[in-house]
């Protein structure tokens, strides 16, 4: 039988069986990844993993079974337990899913040149290329620590339901990233980048992201050489460059945003939310300047993709929409909850995960003002290109992050002078209050966000104006 | 032939294939697992997982590589070996592998990794985690969220260097988290691989979730200062295990370790000793071999606070002309492939002589910490972090718990954290969560002087 065949097989069974609901998630992957340490390979692998998994909605409970064993007689045996584990949930409130019209569709990422056309030899070389060049630009001793990870993929997926919906994919996506350590006159500064783009071996094809890590190498080291603890006395302003706005648009509101989260399912682990406590849709949780928006539309990104994977149609989110929370990221069972259409958020990394609410590409909306513009009228304040640790409390509202390449902005310029590990220490709503301004430009970086049990992480950009400013900060962390 | 023949005939049929040309490792593990997610509690989902899974390690001339092998068949097995071999072949050799363990020792049993009545225990399951959540209730909770993962697997190992083993192992990870209010948490985490006493640790793990949740009610901002820490063993083998598991060659060659040149050298008080156990009863990274076939063995790391050594395979050990210390593990590294590396099994920690009492003794202002996540690191060389504590977190007054509080962080640096430990408790848990990968048996620490951040607006 063929995966369409086993798909549908296994929808008519499950349906037969007096299940409420069943979806067939037939997804067959390929990765090969590739990994260096100062210039060797450290290791090389390739996974495959093709399964179906099988969700179930059956006497007010949801079952899950995953089987890589793709046979009639299997996939038989795995809706019928679906169906068991479903009914021994033995819920008193029933679970229910919102309804979406069922759609019969195929999209795929555009690629002109797959991955498999590529021999695995010029894979690696493009690492070991990039780090020969960043040596070249250097030395060996200005960089004691290099390593570089390549990680390509590729997915068919087939998903079906008994509600008529038949959706397949073909995915591709590269994931590219280095972790350095510069060594200084004033120590070491560690840097973590992230390039990734969906779509085929054309997208990495180019010599853009070699260069960047090698310009982020070069910012690390005049890091390590240059940066100076400095205390501010009184509240400053700061300015962040796309990489922080990214990670600011992800944590303190994407998070915040998921409804999974807001309705309690991610309570034990992941975590909450502080929008359970504030009325989405009317509540202010930033200024008027703070727009984020959750896209899996952008073409070529990270967090691509045109259907859900619940078959639900992918738009744009207006999370927050002129400081007002405007917006949960939804599947069908919290959609059902708070009695609203999904808005298309549901993910699952493979056969073997279930679907639940996730980002996709978010970032903060630019503005009109121009770079210039953004840091002329500042008296004293810091620009924060980049950050190294950051965290932020379970419901999303206590948040940290350290600058990296950080430097003091005087008199509306910014000067030669390197901010030693700045610290941005802000709840979600002091942080947004504070934004007056965004910048025109759009810059993303690749990140993996990880949420849920069984760990799901799952491919997303972050993103954000070239600048965005917040007033009068005071900034935190533990005096050095 | 029954199952277990079968794969045994599937593992000696890749190790056949895989060895053709060089060095191979053949894993194969049949797992049926399950889990039960919950919210407010209620079960959201139940689920389970079927597979058999043969993951393979080829070195051909110095060259490396891994693949993993779902549902193998013969014919599977043929493909996909072809595909990783001709893959090996184009790449460079590594200066890192040295070649598999060659000395071919005879493991011994370990205890408790396997309890059979598991096979039947996803009938009762729905049941134990009702009681458990009544027990959270009773104790405090209004709702109560958690996640309880139960497994058996049968472990099969040869390699090419004429190691063949196998053992069968259960395991069951349970956390539960209970809620008076969205801002007022407790946690209790139970984990082990033998049922004998299931229904009571699960039990116990839902009322101490619901008793911390409730004493976390009316919880304050807490002040930012520096403070003693009494850390519950969820958040020291979080913090304080992070540290010896970076005295493993791999992390110390990448720069992602502060313990670089500090062999010898004392970095915490005499009551601090630390072992890695691979033999540990009920321990979740017990086993009687590593993934070379290395018998697994118990070693030291820290004695009397005194930084002894490390974790090695066989390519670490003769690197540092020593010999293996049966810790050779096949590691997730990034997406889609393997490391064969040395690695942790399990982390264990001495146990002190304080009561919880003792602990909490009012030396200088004192915080009691339950729980943390989000270990972050600003310099991993430097060992320079911050971690967020959640759940009941609180003032200590009068030598008891007293003030709940709430929104602070620790920043410090584990180096310095070692340092400042001052007393450990009587008794070790093994934790093992979210946060906490690696199974950590480690009791109550005290550490003093700990810098606390709180958000600035």
């Amino acid at each position: 039988m063929t995966f369409h065949d086993l798909v549908h097989h296994g929808v008519e069974y499950g349906d037969a069986q007096g299940a409420k609901y069943v979806e067939l998630r037939y997804v067959d992957s390929e990765v090969d990844a590739y990994s260096t340490r100062n210039g060797a390979i450290l290791t090389a692998g390739l996974t495959q993993t093709a399964g179906i998994g099988i969700r179930v909605l059956a006497n007010g409970g949801i079952g899950f079974a995953a089987t890589p064993k793709l046979e009639k007689s299997e996939i038989e045996k795995a809706v019928k337990t679906a169906i068991q584990l479903a009914h021994a949930s033995k819920r008193k409130t029933p679970l229910t899913m919102s309804e979406e019209p069922p759609v019969q569709t195929k999209w795929k990422v555009p690629v002109k040149t797959p991955f498999a056309d590529i021999a695995a030899e010029d894979k690696l070389n493009r690492i070991l290329e990039t780090d020969k060049a960043l040596v070249d630009a250097f030395d060996e001793k200005t960089f004691p620590y290099r390593i570089f990870l390549l990680s390509l993929e590729t997915q068919k997926k087939y998903i079906a339901t008994n509600e008529g919906t038949q959706i397949e994919t073909d995915y591709s996506l590269f994931r590219y990233v280095t972790l350095l350590t510069a060594q200084g006159e004033k120590g070491t500064e560690q840097r973590r980048v992230s390039r990734g783009t969906s779509g085929g071996w054309e997208t990495l094809d180019s010599p853009e992201i070699s260069e960047s890590f090698i310009e982020e190498g070069r910012k690390a080291k005049e890091v390590a050489d240059k940066a100076k603890a400095i205390t501010f006395n009184q509240p400053v302003d700061v300015v962040v460059g796309p990489e922080v706005a990214g990670i600011i648009a992800h944590e303190n509101c994407g998070h915040p945003s998921e409804s999974d989260r807001i309705q309690g399912r991610e309570g034990v682990n992941a975590g909450e939310s502080f929008w359970m406590d504030i009325d989405v849709g009317s509540a202010r949780v930033g200024s008027p300047a703070v727009t984020v928006i959750d896209d899996p539309t952008l073409p070529k990104s990270g967090g691509f993709y045109l259907y859900d994977d619940e078959g639900v149609k992918a738009r744009p989110r207006y999370l927050i929409k002129e400081g007002i929370a405007h917006e949960m990221l939804h599947d069908r069972i919290s959609a059902a909850k708070a009695g609203v259409q999904s808005n298309g958020s549901s993910r699952a990394t493979n056969y073997d995960r279930e679907p639940i609410p996730r980002m996709a590409n978010t970032y903060i909306a630019p503005g009109d003002h121009t770079y210039s513009e953004i840091i002329e009228d500042i008296k004293l304040g810091v620009y924060l290109h980049s950050f190294t640790e950051w965290n932020i409390d379970d419901r999303r509202y206590q948040s940290k992050y350290v600058g990296s390449y950080a430097r003091l902005i005087k008199d509306g310029e910014i000067t030669d002078t390197f901010v030693r590990r700045p610290v941005l220490e802000l709840t979600s709503r002091g942080l947004f209050d504070a934004v007056d301004a965004c910048s025109k430009g759009f810059t993303a970086e690749m990140a993996f966000c990880g949420k849920s049990i069984p760990m799901q992480a799952i491919p997303v950009w972050t993103a954000g104006p070239d600048a965005m400013r917040l007033r009068d900060i005071r900034l935190g962390g533990v005096p050095t | 032939m029954t199952e277990k023949e079968t794969l045994q005939d599937l593992v000696d049929h890749a190790l056949k294939i895989a060895s053709t040309d060089g060095q191979a490792v053949v894993q194969a593990r049949e797992v049926l697992e399950h889990q039960i997610r919950i919210s407010n509690s209620e079960i959201d989902i139940f689920k389970q997982w079927k597979y058999t899974i043969l993951e393979v390690f080829v070195a051909i001339e110095g060259r490396i590589g891994t693949t993993e092998i779902y549902n193998p068949t013969r014919k599977v097995v043929d493909s996909e070996l072809a595909d990783l071999i001709k893959f090996v072949r184009s790449l460079q050799p590594t200066p890192l592998f040295s070649g598999l363990q060659e000395n071919i020792r005879t493991p011994t049993k370990v205890d408790q990794l396997y309890d059979k009545r598991i096979h039947d225990f996803p009938d009762r399951a729905p049941d134990v985690v009702t009681a458990a959540l009544n027990q959270a209730k009773k104790a405090g909770a209004r709702r109560t969220a958690g996640s309880f993962f139960f497994d058996e697997t049968q472990n099969v190992l040869e390699t090419s260097q004429g190691f063949s083993g196998e053992f069968p192992a259960s395991s069951y990870r349970i956390t539960l988290r209970s809620f008076v209010d969205s801002e007022s948490q407790g946690q209790g985490i139970a984990v082990g691989r033998m049922l004998s006493d299931i229904e009571n640790q699960i039990t116990q793990a839902g009322h101490e979730s619901g008793e911390i949740a409730k004493l976390a009610v009316g919880g304050k901002q807490g002040k930012a200062g520096t403070y003693d820490l009494v850390m519950h063993p969820t958040v020291a083998a979080d913090v304080l295990g992070s540290l010896a598991e970076g005295a493993n060659p791999l992390l110390l060659m990448m720069g992602m370790s502060p313990l670089k040149d500090k062999i010898g050298e004392k970095l915490a008080p005499d009551v601090l000793s630390i072992w890695d156990d691979g033999r540990k009863p009920n321990g979740l990274g017990s086993a009687p071999f590593d993934f070379e076939g290395t018998p697994t063995q118990k070693s030291p790391i820290f004695q009397q606070g005194v930084l002894q050594g490390v974790v090695h395979n066989a390519s670490s050990a003769r690197m540092a002309q020593t010999n293996s210390t049966g810790n050779c593990q096949l590691v997730n590294f990034g997406m889609g492939s393997k490391l064969v590396i040395p690695a942790f099994s399990n982390v264990v920690f001495s146990e002190g002589d304080a009561s919880f009492e003792e602990l909490l003794e009012p030396q200088r202002p004192t915080i009691y910490v339950t729980s943390d996540w989000y270990m972050r690191y600003t310099n991993q060389l430097e060992g320079t972090f911050s971690t967020i504590p959640r759940d009941g977190m609180f003032l200590i007054e009068k030598g008891e718990i007293g003030q709940p509080i709430q929104k602070l962080r620790i920043a410090d640096n584990l180096l310095r954290m070692y340092a400042n430990i001052e007393a450990l408790g009587k008794t070790a848990r093994q934790v093992q969560w979210w946060e906490v990968a690696t199974p950590t048996f480690i009791p109550f620490v005290r550490v003093k002087d700990v810098p606390m951040t709180a958000a600035t607006q």
